[in-house]
């Protein structure tokens, strides 16, 4: 075996396949890059949920897309973030550098801690235990009033300097957070084509196999559940920052579900989906709300409808199924 | 040294006794067939030895290291292989990834996160080798539920192999296999003799009298009568239980 067709080899294992998602995502950097300076400040915040909800949804494709567990829990490590930041950096005047860490690894022990009970089923049954989990999380921040605020909220996050700059100004908070969305795509793009990532897939595609095969799935699978977890942890951190408050149902069903239907309207199991979902939602919440407010969930609820009907592989599916039909013509 | 061993294991569900007191021995490198009709507990037995099902009384070892309250993957570690009743493989993924699967455990790879899979030579030139062994090379890159049926309980018997084996577990390897595929398996089972010891699952008689050394015949949960398959064959018990059936059967 020459070294020439180990290199055939390799390029045929999907570097090929590769190369067009790394074009594709350096041409999403580039938009990411210029486009605050081409659109109107309101919309540059608009852009920052994106970025937020992007390595939010990140996460949990993580679990659902290459793992095959389907959270509807997430927004308990959301808002577990949020008000982690927010209660060390505020009541508790902790520097913004270890507040931000340590709201991300108390986000991250919950998951450790949740990840026990909600692995103990699959399915339909651990997308139901993962949503008690929420529940219990929001029951928890919403009547804790002495550290959360209760209904009324957390109010007076401030964000903090970085470096030479203040992130008070949209736009270089905007930066601020696009820097942890390329930190969290290259993440996960390691860890999905890592032999760990492989494994994932392996369990998603067969469980039972991949235990015969000698993998411990049930560690695997608790690993992925943490990183999700995580992430999540990020995301919330970053939105406190952003909106400047944090109110207790970040931790309730509704972001759950919002970043569920994130990664199902995207592409669960592909790299640029969560963003291409994000994206999406984000955009069509901003439209919506002006002409129907109060409608929102009417519409998320349709959407995850016609999606698990006719596209279950999402809009990045659905686009590559259109460019095959095209391609033949 | 046995290569397997089960000591009087048996299973009850609630009052059912799936299987009772059965022992079996598998010698290094010798092919064990485990015939008998429907409801005998040979699936039963199968997920005992594998693992999946944990014992109610009774003791497993594998190369005379006690198994018996090891989780499968554990067991698969300590050199039990096997093969699925059903097709059991990872359908989207490529026949090379598959494999690549396989032999991750085994190169000490299973947990590393932070290079592509691909990247780690000793798996992929493994892979190349048992993927040119088996006729797969040239379609390495196309998703396994593309494949034949046949070509399918071929590759499933690669994925079991990957982690050289000393004992492999096969569950009606042949069930639904064209006459042309189960003459193929049948003398792949031949060339393995020798190399790895067998237990056989089988309700094909004729696969399992063709390739087996010896024979356990199972009949409602306990073990019948076991043997070279001559004597098997001529023994009047299982005639009647089992053969007599068949016959009157066709």
């Amino acid at each position: 075996m020459s070294t020439s067709t180990r290199v055939a080899a390799k390029n045929r294992m999907g570097i090929g396949s590769l190369a067009t998602g790394t074009y594709a995502m350096l041409g999403v950097l580039v938009l990411f890059v210029i486009l605050p300076h081409f659109i109107p400040g309101y919309y540059v915040g608009v852009l920052t949920r994106v970025i937020i909800f992007a390595i939010f949804a990140i996460g949990l494709n993580l679990l659902m897309g290459y793992t095959g567990l389907p959270s509807l829990g997430q927004g308990a490590y959301f808002g577990t973030g949020a008000f982690g930041v927010g209660v060390m950096t505020v009541t508790y005047n902790v520097p913004h550098p270890i507040g931000m860490v340590g709201a991300v690894v108390i986000a991250g022990l919950m998951a450790a801690v949740y990840g026990l009970v909600a692995l103990r089923a699959r399915g339909a049954y651990f997308l139901l235990i993962t949503m008690a989990l929420t529940l219990s999380t929001w029951a928890i921040a919403f009547t804790w009033r002495s550290l959360t605020g209760g209904e009324d909220g957390f109010p007076g996050v401030t964000r903090p300097g970085f470096l030479p700059w203040s992130l008070t100004s949209e736009v270089n908070y905007y930066y601020f957070t696009l820097f942890f969305l390329v930190a969290a795509v290259v993440a996960f793009v390691l860890i999905v084509r890592s032999p760990f990532g492989l494994a994932l897939q392996g369990i998603r595609e067969n469980e039972q196999r991949m235990r015969s095969l000698g993998y411990n799935t049930w560690l695997y699978m608790y690993i992925a559940f943490i990183m999700a977890g995580v992430f999540g942890g990020v995301a919330g951190v970053l939105n406190a920052y952003s909106v400047g408050a944090i109110s207790p149902e970040w931790t309730n069903i509704l972001p759950s579900a919002e970043v569920l239907l994130m990664v199902i309207l995207g592409g669960p199991g592909t790299i640029i989906g969560p963003l291409v979902g994000a994206g999406a939602i984000i955009g069509a919440s901003e439209i919506l709300n002006i002409h129907f407010p109060e409608r929102w969930i009417m519409f998320l609820g349709g959407g995850y409808i016609v999606f698990m009907l006719f596209a279950r592989d999402g809009m990045v599916g659905l686009v590559r199924r259109l460019l095959r039909r095209w391609s033949k013509r | 040294m046995k290569a397997l061993s089960a000591q009087s294991v048996s299973k009850v569900f609630g009052g059912l006794h799936a299987v009772s007191g059965v022992t079996i021995e598998v010698e290094p490198g010798e092919c064990r067939a485990i015939i008998g009709p429907n409801g005998a507990g040979k699936t039963t037995l199968l997920h005992l030895l594998s693992g999946t099902l944990p014992v109610t009384s009774g003791a497993i070892s594998l190369m005379g290291q006690d198994v018996t309250k090891m989780r499968p993957f554990s067991r698969t570690l300590k050199g039990l292989g096997r093969t699925f009743q059903i097709t059991s493989l990872f359908p989207s993924l490529t026949i090379e990834q598959n494999v690549m699967l396989a032999l991750q455990p085994w190169e000490g790879r299973r947990y590393a996160i932070y290079r592509p899979a691909t990247s780690f030579t000793s798996v992929m030139n493994r892979a190349q080798e048992m993927l040119e062994e088996g006729g797969f090379w040239e379609k390495r890159s196309v998703p396994v539920r593309q494949l034949s049926h046949g070509e399918q309980r071929q590759l499933e018997l690669i994925l079991a192999l990957a982690g050289r084996p000393s004992v492999l577990l096969l569950d009606e390897p042949t069930a639904g296999l064209s006459e042309a595929e189960r003459t193929t398996m049948t003398e792949v089972f031949y060339r393995l003799k020798g190399e790895v010891a067998m237990l056989l699952v089988s309700h094909d008689i004729d696969v399992a009298f063709a390739v087996a050394d010896s024979i356990s015949v199972l009949h409602l949960g306990e073990l019948l009568v076991e043997g070279p398959p001559l004597e098997v064959r001529a023994d009047p018990r299982v005639m009647r239980v089992y053969l007599g059936d068949e016959v009157e059967d066709a």
